[in-house]
């Protein structure tokens, strides 16, 4: 899969900005919809909700990448409206995945199932992504800016704010800068947050790599550590099966015993 | 009269302390809610199960059939374990190989058995 945009990177991020609210809907098929909101209307089994969570991360990391392409194509255009509805887009963005995961730690179906585990790959995710936009230790040393001296703060509630104003100035003012702070956000995001959870375990796993790895070794890595896991799963799943065929064949022949020494009749069994 | 010896209303015996240590981790495995905890009941109570032969000579008919009854309810529970092993196994094995088929291309695609792909 991959998201294509023009030579300059504008033309996706343009038919975005028109419509904020569809940002999180790239590509959605219906299932996809569902979870945008993670609100079925009826009960959702556990693993549909988990892999909506997991679609809603995709997502996310696809809009990152678009409003990351458009930073770069700005870089050489220098077109100050579009920017700042890639900052916008960004930052409304961020509240989409935040505002999701807050809803689906909620569900009880996911908190049913395997929950602290949920919950804490919820909580990581949470924070992976608050600390992309809070800290600056985060970005890179050659950007001397933050989020909040662009105009997007954290608020109270745990989401982010948008000052237009100060965004407006900081791009007049420092455009270079502004470019680099959200390109080395959004570089950050992509090293940090391709995640995503198992559906069984309710654990994180790693799906990316990270951007400067040149090599696969890192992924196949990291592939190689799920598919031990998987494995490790199935081999506890076929010793489970073991002792329940033994149990089973015990138990059976139990009755039999039962049976054939005491005599019971069929009658006299029903009758319990 | 008949040739069988009753011993149920005799003292208690290592055999009746057996007997009611097996009823007692039947009760337990069938109250169980977890499948974890119904399978270690019953792995522990396994080892009593050389009672078997005993047992039948021990109890009245009316008891062993008691017995049967409940033993079919761990035989039903244990079946119905058995098959949603085998559907987890089935289902992670489709995991497994979707892993193996799969190559990362950074950032995305990333793993589709964890997608909702329904739609």
């Amino acid at each position: 899969m991959r998201v294509t945009v023009d030579s300059k990177g504008y033309q996706a991020l343009f038919s975005i900005s028109q419509e904020p609210k569809i940002l999180n809907q790239i590509k959605l098929s219906d299932a996809e919809t569902k979870a945008i909101v993670l609100d079925s209307g009826g009960p959702i089994p556990p693993h549909n909700t988990l892999q909506a969570v997991n679609n809603t991360i995709l997502r996310f990391m696809l809009t990152v990448g678009m409003v990351s392409e458009n930073v770069s194509g700005h870089e050489l255009s220098n077109q100050n409206t579009d920017l700042e509805e890639a900052i916008a887009a960004f930052a409304e963005s961020v509240n989409g995945i935040l505002r999701n995961i807050n809803e689906a730690s909620g569900d009880d179906m996911v908190v049913n199932k395997n929950s602290d585990k949920v919950q804490g790959s919820f909580q990581k995710i949470q924070e992976i992504i608050i600390t992309a936009v809070k800290t600056q230790e985060t970005l890179s040393e050659e950007v001397s800016m933050d989020l909040s001296s662009i105009g997007i703060k954290l608020m109270h509630d745990g989401s982010l704010g948008l000052d237009h104003k100060v965004l407006k100035e900081a791009i007049s003012s420092n455009n270079g800068e502004t470019t680099r702070t959200i390109k080395a956000v959004t570089a950050n995001i992509f090293e940090t947050l391709p995640l995503c959870i198992n559906p069984d375990s309710g654990s994180l796993i790693y799906t990316g790599r990270k951007l400067e790895d040149g090599d696969d070794n890192k992924a196949s890595k990291a592939i190689a550590a799920l598919n031990e896991e998987l494995e490790e799963e199935r081999t506890k799943l076929v010793n489970k099966l073991d002792i329940a065929e033994l149990l089973i064949s015990h138990s059976t022949q139990f009755i039999v015993n039962m049976k054939f020494s005491s005599e019971v009749s069929p009658s006299e069994e029903q009758g319990i | 009269m008949t040739g069988k010896t009753k011993v149920y209303d005799a003292p208690i015996s290592a055999i009746d302390k057996n007997i009611m240590e097996f009823f007692q981790l039947t009760r337990n495995a069938l109250d169980s809610e977890n499948d974890e905890a119904f399978f270690s009941i019953l792995r522990e109570r396994n080892v009593l199960f050389r009672l078997s032969e005993q047992l039948s000579f021990s109890l009245s008919s009316e008891y062993v059939a008691k017995m049967i009854f409940i033993e079919r309810k761990i035989l039903e529970r244990l079946e119905s374990e058995r098959k949603k092993i085998i559907k987890d196994i089935d289902n992670l094995s489709r995991k497994i190989n979707t892993v193996k088929a799969y190559s990362v291309r950074f950032p995305i695609p990333s793993m589709p058995a964890f997608f909702d792909q329904t739609g």
